[in-house]
């Protein structure tokens, strides 16, 4: 009973996963043909180099293949500075007092924080030499 | 001794860490076009025009001019602006969010409202 309430999703997601992995062995074959000619150009070595290519990685690996090129796309579109903006705003650095590299300045509050911080020290500082010279 | 709700903050409101805040704001931020084009029909219109060429100038910059392209470009448009359309969609905008730099603006802006526990 259960599964026959659920088939058309399962329809839905497999028909929605089989399209879309047939989009992407287009793009990757377009990715294929294109790097293969503007390396050795449309004569019969290029084809034939891209048959064999075409063939080990749409046909054979493309499981893999296909994960690698979604990854870099997504690298080339600038993921990695989504990463990195990820690294700066959430904890996971030393905690305050501990030994080691101090966390990069991450907002404005941080930095009028550490400006404030660095003002008393200068103060304290200067108190403990005599006040002014 | 009154326990304190982890779930809420002194104010009473939902009390929700940063990184699972910059997610939702993401996936709302990419939702908010197939949203918008099933509720506007001019947008809709646009953003379907847009992805026909954005499609095409891509298979051709792949192919070069030819009936080649014109074809793959016909059997991509079929499935990315007619069948899948959504799919198309937040393909088109979710790259353009972020080759635009745009989730960055997300992320460090969530990093401004909620409060970070170091």
């Amino acid at each position: 009973m259960l599964l026959l309430q659920l088939t058309p999703f399962i329809l839905f997601f497999g028909e929605l996963t089989g399209d879309l992995t047939f989009v992407l062995k287009i793009f990757v074959l377009m990715a294929i043909y294109s790097y293969v000619m503007n390396h050795i150009g449309k004569g019969p070595l290029g084809i034939f180099i891209f048959g064999l290519i075409a063939w080990l990685i749409i046909f054979d690996y493309f499981a893999i293949f296909g994960t690698i090129y979604i990854l870099y796309i997504l690298l080339a579109f600038g993921l990695t500075s989504v990463i990195i903006d990820f690294m700066f705003i959430t904890p996971g650095a030393k905690p305050p007092g501990a030994d080691g590299m101090g966390d990069p300045v991450s907002n404005g509050k941080d930095y009028a924080e550490r400006q404030a911080d660095l003002n008393r020290r200068h103060g304290m500082l200067q108190g403990m030499m005599g006040g002014r010279r | 001794m009154k326990q304190q709700n982890r779930l809420l903050n002194d104010k009473g409101f939902f009390q929700i860490t940063l990184v699972p805040f910059v997610l939702i704001a993401m996936i709302a931020l990419l939702f908010l076009l197939p949203l918008s084009m099933t509720i506007f029909e001019p947008i809709d219109l646009i953003v379907r025009i847009i992805l026909v060429f954005t499609i095409f100038t891509t298979v051709r910059g792949y192919l070069g001019p030819g009936v080649i392209s014109i074809i793959v470009s016909g059997i991509l448009i079929y499935f990315l602006v007619f069948k899948w359309w959504w799919v198309g969609a937040l393909g088109w905008w979710g790259l353009t969010l972020l080759s635009l730099g745009f989730i960055g603006i997300i992320v460090w802006g969530s990093s401004k409202i909620i409060p970070q526990q170091h």
